[in-house]
Protein backbone atom coordinates (compact mmCIF):
# COMPACT_ATOMS: atom_id res chain seq x y z
CA UNK A 1 0.00 0.00 0.00
CA UNK A 2 1.11 3.72 -0.47
CA UNK A 3 2.93 5.84 1.74
CA UNK A 4 1.81 8.96 0.81
CA UNK A 5 2.59 12.80 2.04
CA UNK A 6 -0.58 13.10 3.58
CA UNK A 7 -0.22 10.13 5.91
CA UNK A 8 -1.25 6.97 4.04
CA UNK A 9 -3.91 4.75 4.87
CA UNK A 10 -4.95 3.65 8.32
CA UNK A 11 -3.02 -0.26 7.34
CA UNK A 12 -0.12 0.33 5.48
CA UNK A 13 3.15 -1.18 5.25
CA UNK A 14 5.89 -0.43 7.62
CA UNK A 15 8.73 -1.28 5.84
CA UNK A 16 9.14 1.36 3.96
CA UNK A 17 9.66 3.54 7.61
CA UNK A 18 11.46 3.30 9.95
CA UNK A 19 10.17 1.68 13.70
CA UNK A 20 9.67 4.68 16.03
CA UNK A 21 8.41 7.08 12.87
CA UNK A 22 6.12 4.66 12.72
CA UNK A 23 5.00 4.03 16.25
CA UNK A 24 4.99 7.54 16.99
CA UNK A 25 2.71 8.25 13.97
CA UNK A 26 0.56 5.23 14.83
CA UNK A 27 0.27 5.68 18.68
CA UNK A 28 -0.13 9.65 18.44
CA UNK A 29 -3.93 10.07 18.70
CA UNK A 30 -3.53 7.61 21.34
CA UNK A 31 -0.98 9.69 22.89
CA UNK A 32 -3.41 12.55 22.94
CA UNK A 33 -6.21 10.05 24.46
CA UNK A 34 -3.93 8.64 27.32
CA UNK A 35 -2.48 12.17 28.53
CA UNK A 36 -5.46 13.55 28.66
CA UNK A 37 -7.05 10.46 30.73
CA UNK A 38 -3.75 10.11 32.78
CA UNK A 39 -4.29 13.86 34.07
CA UNK A 40 -8.24 12.87 34.79
CA UNK A 41 -7.16 10.16 37.38
CA UNK A 42 -4.94 12.46 38.82
CA UNK A 43 -7.80 14.42 39.62
CA UNK A 44 -9.41 12.58 40.83
CA UNK A 45 -7.15 11.00 43.06
CA UNK A 46 -6.38 14.09 44.49
CA UNK A 47 -9.64 13.43 46.54
CA UNK A 48 -7.98 11.02 48.20
CA UNK A 49 -5.45 13.77 50.16
CA UNK A 50 -2.74 11.50 49.72
CA UNK A 51 0.82 13.01 48.63
CA UNK A 52 0.25 14.97 44.67
CA UNK A 53 3.64 12.65 43.63
CA UNK A 54 1.44 9.28 44.12
CA UNK A 55 -1.02 9.62 41.60
CA UNK A 56 1.99 9.53 38.62
CA UNK A 57 4.00 6.71 41.10
CA UNK A 58 0.52 4.36 40.81
CA UNK A 59 0.57 5.39 36.89
CA UNK A 60 3.59 4.02 36.48
CA UNK A 61 3.23 0.74 38.70
CA UNK A 62 -0.22 -0.05 37.47
CA UNK A 63 -0.33 1.15 33.95
CA UNK A 64 -4.11 0.03 33.62
CA UNK A 65 -6.85 2.79 32.88
CA UNK A 66 -9.95 0.71 34.18
CA UNK A 67 -8.55 -0.49 37.42
CA UNK A 68 -6.91 2.54 38.63
CA UNK A 69 -9.78 4.46 38.13
CA UNK A 70 -11.78 1.79 40.45
CA UNK A 71 -8.90 1.42 42.60
CA UNK A 72 -9.59 4.83 43.88
CA UNK A 73 -13.32 4.62 45.14
CA UNK A 74 -11.73 1.38 46.95
CA UNK A 75 -8.97 2.82 48.53
CA UNK A 76 -11.13 6.17 49.26
CA UNK A 77 -13.43 3.92 51.64
CA UNK A 78 -9.68 1.92 52.82
CA UNK A 79 -11.39 -0.97 52.20
CA UNK A 80 -9.35 -4.54 52.53
CA UNK A 81 -7.51 -5.40 49.45
CA UNK A 82 -9.30 -8.44 49.22
CA UNK A 83 -11.95 -6.17 48.17
CA UNK A 84 -9.70 -4.42 45.81
CA UNK A 85 -8.63 -7.73 44.27
CA UNK A 86 -12.04 -8.72 43.73
CA UNK A 87 -13.09 -5.62 42.52
CA UNK A 88 -9.94 -5.48 39.82
CA UNK A 89 -9.53 -8.70 38.96
CA UNK A 90 -11.81 -9.10 36.63
CA UNK A 91 -11.65 -6.08 34.95
CA UNK A 92 -7.98 -6.74 34.18
CA UNK A 93 -8.27 -10.19 32.94
CA UNK A 94 -9.60 -9.17 29.85
CA UNK A 95 -6.12 -8.07 29.44
CA UNK A 96 -5.30 -11.90 29.50
CA UNK A 97 -6.71 -12.52 25.99
CA UNK A 98 -4.25 -9.73 24.08
CA UNK A 99 -1.32 -12.71 24.80
CA UNK A 100 -3.05 -15.16 22.50
CA UNK A 101 -2.18 -13.03 19.67
CA UNK A 102 1.06 -12.02 20.41
CA UNK A 103 2.45 -15.31 21.28
CA UNK A 104 4.65 -15.43 18.44
CA UNK A 105 5.54 -11.98 18.20
CA UNK A 106 7.19 -11.28 21.50
CA UNK A 107 9.94 -13.99 21.08
CA UNK A 108 12.28 -11.84 23.38
CA UNK A 109 14.54 -11.83 26.32
CA UNK A 110 12.87 -12.29 29.82
CA UNK A 111 13.38 -8.91 31.27
CA UNK A 112 12.48 -7.40 27.72
CA UNK A 113 9.57 -9.41 27.37
CA UNK A 114 8.64 -8.44 30.85
CA UNK A 115 8.43 -5.33 29.84
CA UNK A 116 6.50 -5.49 26.31
CA UNK A 117 3.95 -7.78 28.86
CA UNK A 118 3.86 -5.30 31.67
CA UNK A 119 2.87 -2.57 29.11
CA UNK A 120 0.28 -4.77 26.66
CA UNK A 121 -2.63 -2.48 27.07
CA UNK A 122 -6.14 -1.96 25.02
CA UNK A 123 -4.01 0.83 22.37
CA UNK A 124 -1.12 -1.22 21.84
CA UNK A 125 -2.62 -4.48 21.37
CA UNK A 126 -5.19 -2.85 18.58
CA UNK A 127 -2.31 -1.19 16.93
CA UNK A 128 0.12 -4.43 16.87
CA UNK A 129 -2.75 -6.91 15.89
CA UNK A 130 -4.11 -4.36 13.53
CA UNK A 131 -1.00 -3.69 10.77
CA UNK A 132 1.51 -5.95 9.70
CA UNK A 133 4.89 -6.74 11.59
CA UNK A 134 8.71 -5.82 10.55
CA UNK A 135 9.93 -8.73 8.49
CA UNK A 136 13.23 -8.07 10.10
CA UNK A 137 12.67 -9.23 13.84
CA UNK A 138 14.78 -6.44 15.25
CA UNK A 139 13.20 -3.60 13.77
CA UNK A 140 9.80 -5.42 14.72
CA UNK A 141 11.05 -5.38 18.52
CA UNK A 142 11.53 -1.66 18.06
CA UNK A 143 8.64 -0.81 16.84
CA UNK A 144 6.42 -2.51 19.56
CA UNK A 145 8.81 -1.16 22.14
CA UNK A 146 8.51 2.61 20.95
CA UNK A 147 4.86 1.72 20.75
CA UNK A 148 4.44 0.50 24.33
CA UNK A 149 6.88 3.14 25.68
CA UNK A 150 5.28 6.16 24.28
CA UNK A 151 1.98 5.33 25.54
CA UNK A 152 3.36 4.52 29.13
CA UNK A 153 5.29 7.91 29.01
CA UNK A 154 2.00 9.85 28.02
CA UNK A 155 -0.03 8.03 30.02
CA UNK A 156 2.42 9.06 33.13
CA UNK A 157 3.28 12.75 32.03
CA UNK A 158 -0.43 13.07 31.85
CA UNK A 159 -0.88 12.28 34.89
CA UNK A 160 2.21 13.79 36.63
CA UNK A 161 1.17 16.74 35.14
CA UNK A 162 -2.63 16.16 36.01
CA UNK A 163 -1.91 15.87 39.71
CA UNK A 164 0.79 18.84 39.81
CA UNK A 165 -1.98 21.26 38.24
CA UNK A 166 -5.08 19.64 39.42
CA UNK A 167 -6.32 22.94 40.48
CA UNK A 168 -5.68 24.98 37.81
CA UNK A 169 -6.81 22.43 35.31
CA UNK A 170 -8.48 23.37 31.99
CA UNK A 171 -9.87 20.20 30.75
CA UNK A 172 -10.85 19.85 26.88
CA UNK A 173 -14.05 17.51 27.56
CA UNK A 174 -14.12 14.81 25.41
CA UNK A 175 -10.63 14.37 24.02
CA UNK A 176 -11.79 10.50 25.11
CA UNK A 177 -13.37 10.42 21.65
CA UNK A 178 -10.03 9.93 20.24
CA UNK A 179 -9.84 6.46 21.00
CA UNK A 180 -13.23 5.72 20.22
CA UNK A 181 -12.76 6.74 17.09
CA UNK A 182 -9.31 5.51 16.18
CA UNK A 183 -10.97 1.74 17.19
CA UNK A 184 -13.50 2.47 14.97
CA UNK A 185 -11.40 3.41 12.19
CA UNK A 186 -8.73 0.27 12.70
CA UNK A 187 -12.52 -1.97 12.72
CA UNK A 188 -12.96 -0.44 9.48
CA UNK A 189 -10.08 -0.57 7.64
CA UNK A 190 -9.89 -3.93 8.90
CA UNK A 191 -13.38 -4.94 6.75
CA UNK A 192 -12.39 -3.00 4.17
CA UNK A 193 -9.01 -5.57 3.96
CA UNK A 194 -10.39 -8.45 4.79
CA UNK A 195 -14.10 -8.03 3.55
CA UNK A 196 -15.85 -9.86 6.15
CA UNK A 197 -18.25 -8.49 8.47
CA UNK A 198 -17.67 -11.99 10.41
CA UNK A 199 -15.49 -10.41 13.36
CA UNK A 200 -17.56 -7.41 13.73
CA UNK A 201 -20.92 -8.90 13.64
CA UNK A 202 -19.61 -11.71 17.05
CA UNK A 203 -18.36 -8.26 18.79
CA UNK A 204 -21.37 -6.48 18.43
CA UNK A 205 -24.02 -9.39 19.35
CA UNK A 206 -21.74 -10.02 22.29
CA UNK A 207 -21.46 -6.91 23.32
CA UNK A 208 -25.36 -6.62 23.31
CA UNK A 209 -25.91 -9.57 25.16
CA UNK A 210 -23.05 -8.87 27.87
CA UNK A 211 -24.34 -6.12 28.51
CA UNK A 212 -27.71 -6.96 29.59
CA UNK A 213 -26.90 -9.96 31.49
CA UNK A 214 -24.23 -8.63 33.65
CA UNK A 215 -23.18 -5.68 35.46
CA UNK A 216 -21.02 -3.04 33.19
CA UNK A 217 -17.81 -3.85 34.97
CA UNK A 218 -18.37 -7.29 33.39
CA UNK A 219 -19.08 -6.48 30.31
CA UNK A 220 -16.24 -6.61 28.35
CA UNK A 221 -14.73 -10.03 30.03
CA UNK A 222 -17.94 -11.28 29.09
CA UNK A 223 -18.16 -10.16 25.86
CA UNK A 224 -14.32 -11.56 24.82
CA UNK A 225 -15.48 -14.51 26.43
CA UNK A 226 -18.74 -14.97 24.10
CA UNK A 227 -16.88 -14.00 21.18
CA UNK A 228 -13.45 -16.58 21.99
CA UNK A 229 -16.76 -19.14 22.58
CA UNK A 230 -17.71 -18.49 19.37
CA UNK A 231 -14.65 -18.50 17.70
CA UNK A 232 -13.99 -21.98 19.03
CA UNK A 233 -17.37 -23.15 17.91
CA UNK A 234 -16.17 -22.10 14.29
CA UNK A 235 -12.69 -23.38 14.61
CA UNK A 236 -13.99 -26.82 15.66
CA UNK A 237 -16.27 -26.58 12.55
CA UNK A 238 -14.23 -25.43 10.00
CA UNK A 239 -12.00 -28.86 11.46
CA UNK A 240 -14.61 -31.12 10.99
CA UNK A 241 -15.77 -29.91 7.65
CA UNK A 242 -12.09 -30.47 6.38
CA UNK A 243 -11.70 -34.00 7.44
CA UNK B 1 -1.55 0.95 58.91
CA UNK B 2 -1.25 4.60 58.05
CA UNK B 3 -2.63 5.99 55.27
CA UNK B 4 0.16 6.25 52.86
CA UNK B 5 1.37 2.70 53.94
CA UNK B 6 -2.08 1.35 52.56
CA UNK B 7 -1.73 3.02 49.68
CA UNK B 8 2.08 1.72 49.03
CA UNK B 9 0.28 -2.00 49.76
CA UNK B 10 -2.78 -1.14 47.73
CA UNK B 11 -0.58 -0.13 44.38
CA UNK B 12 1.88 -3.21 45.05
CA UNK B 13 -1.00 -5.53 44.74
CA UNK B 14 -2.45 -3.88 41.87
CA UNK B 15 0.92 -4.01 40.10
CA UNK B 16 0.79 -8.25 40.65
CA UNK B 17 -2.49 -8.33 39.39
CA UNK B 18 -1.96 -6.50 36.17
CA UNK B 19 1.16 -8.08 35.70
CA UNK B 20 -0.20 -11.32 36.28
CA UNK B 21 -3.25 -11.48 33.71
CA UNK B 22 -1.55 -9.72 31.12
CA UNK B 23 1.06 -12.75 31.73
CA UNK B 24 -1.16 -15.45 31.95
CA UNK B 25 -1.01 -16.93 27.97
CA UNK B 26 2.52 -16.23 27.84
CA UNK B 27 3.06 -18.88 30.97
CA UNK B 28 1.70 -21.00 28.89
CA UNK B 29 4.05 -20.18 26.09
CA UNK B 30 5.40 -23.39 23.92
CA UNK B 31 2.66 -25.52 24.08
CA UNK B 32 -0.13 -22.64 23.39
CA UNK B 33 1.99 -21.39 20.12
CA UNK B 34 2.03 -25.36 18.84
CA UNK B 35 -1.83 -25.33 18.73
CA UNK B 36 -3.63 -24.37 15.71
CA UNK B 37 -6.83 -23.58 17.52
CA UNK B 38 -4.81 -20.79 19.56
CA UNK B 39 -3.23 -19.99 16.12
CA UNK B 40 -6.93 -19.56 14.40
CA UNK B 41 -8.19 -17.74 17.84
CA UNK B 42 -5.34 -15.09 17.78
CA UNK B 43 -5.97 -14.56 14.45
CA UNK B 44 -9.81 -13.95 14.80
CA UNK B 45 -10.10 -12.01 18.22
CA UNK B 46 -8.34 -8.70 17.86
CA UNK B 47 -11.09 -7.11 15.20
CA UNK B 48 -13.85 -8.34 17.93
CA UNK B 49 -12.15 -6.97 20.89
CA UNK B 50 -11.27 -4.15 19.27
CA UNK B 51 -15.07 -3.01 18.62
CA UNK B 52 -16.07 -4.32 22.16
CA UNK B 53 -13.47 -1.87 23.36
CA UNK B 54 -15.21 0.77 21.29
CA UNK B 55 -18.51 -0.56 21.81
CA UNK B 56 -17.56 -0.55 26.17
CA UNK B 57 -15.78 3.52 25.50
CA UNK B 58 -18.74 4.97 23.88
CA UNK B 59 -20.87 3.27 26.95
CA UNK B 60 -18.49 4.37 29.79
CA UNK B 61 -18.00 7.85 28.24
CA UNK B 62 -22.49 7.93 28.11
CA UNK B 63 -23.37 6.82 30.79
CA UNK B 64 -22.21 9.17 33.17
CA UNK B 65 -23.36 11.92 31.38
CA UNK B 66 -26.97 10.06 31.37
CA UNK B 67 -26.58 9.00 27.76
CA UNK B 68 -26.77 12.63 26.47
CA UNK B 69 -23.86 12.66 24.61
CA UNK B 70 -24.75 9.12 23.00
CA UNK B 71 -26.17 10.79 19.97
CA UNK B 72 -23.19 13.25 19.47
CA UNK B 73 -20.94 9.87 19.45
CA UNK B 74 -22.27 7.92 16.90
CA UNK B 75 -22.60 10.64 14.69
CA UNK B 76 -19.08 11.93 15.17
CA UNK B 77 -17.81 8.21 14.82
CA UNK B 78 -20.09 8.36 11.53
CA UNK B 79 -18.56 11.08 10.08
CA UNK B 80 -15.01 9.86 11.07
CA UNK B 81 -16.11 6.35 9.07
CA UNK B 82 -17.18 8.42 6.18
CA UNK B 83 -14.20 10.82 5.91
CA UNK B 84 -12.19 7.52 6.34
CA UNK B 85 -13.71 6.15 3.52
CA UNK B 86 -13.58 8.76 1.59
CA UNK B 87 -9.45 9.54 1.65
CA UNK B 88 -8.13 6.64 3.43
CA UNK B 89 -6.19 9.00 5.79
CA UNK B 90 -6.40 8.70 9.46
CA UNK B 91 -4.93 11.85 10.63
CA UNK B 92 -7.60 13.89 8.70
CA UNK B 93 -10.58 11.29 9.64
CA UNK B 94 -9.52 11.85 13.60
CA UNK B 95 -9.17 15.43 13.74
CA UNK B 96 -12.92 15.74 11.79
CA UNK B 97 -14.50 13.50 13.69
CA UNK B 98 -13.04 14.16 16.85
CA UNK B 99 -13.50 18.84 16.30
CA UNK B 100 -17.23 17.75 15.20
CA UNK B 101 -18.01 15.71 18.19
CA UNK B 102 -16.10 18.69 20.56
CA UNK B 103 -17.91 21.31 18.39
CA UNK B 104 -21.43 19.29 18.92
CA UNK B 105 -20.72 18.87 22.79
CA UNK B 106 -19.58 22.40 23.73
CA UNK B 107 -22.87 24.31 21.71
CA UNK B 108 -25.45 21.64 22.44
CA UNK B 109 -24.57 20.38 26.27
Amino acid sequence: MSNNTLGGSALYSPHAISPIKLAWKLSFPVLISYFSLGAIFAVLFNHLHEPWYFAPLISLIVYAGAVQFIAIGIMATFQSYWILILSTFFVAFRNSFYGLSLLDRFRYKPLFKLYMIFTLVDANYAIMTSHPPYDNPQQDKHFCFYLAFFMQASWVIGTFIGALFSKHLLKIEGLEFILIAYFAILVFENYLKNKSFEPATIGLIAAIIAYFIVPFKMMLLVAIGICFFVQTIIYLREKNESH
Amino acid sequence: MSHIEYTIGATIVLFFIIITTRALPFVFGRTMQKSPWVLFIGKQLPTSIILLLCIYYIISMAKPAHWHILPYQLIAIAITLCTQWKWRNTTISLLIGTGIYLLMTYYFC
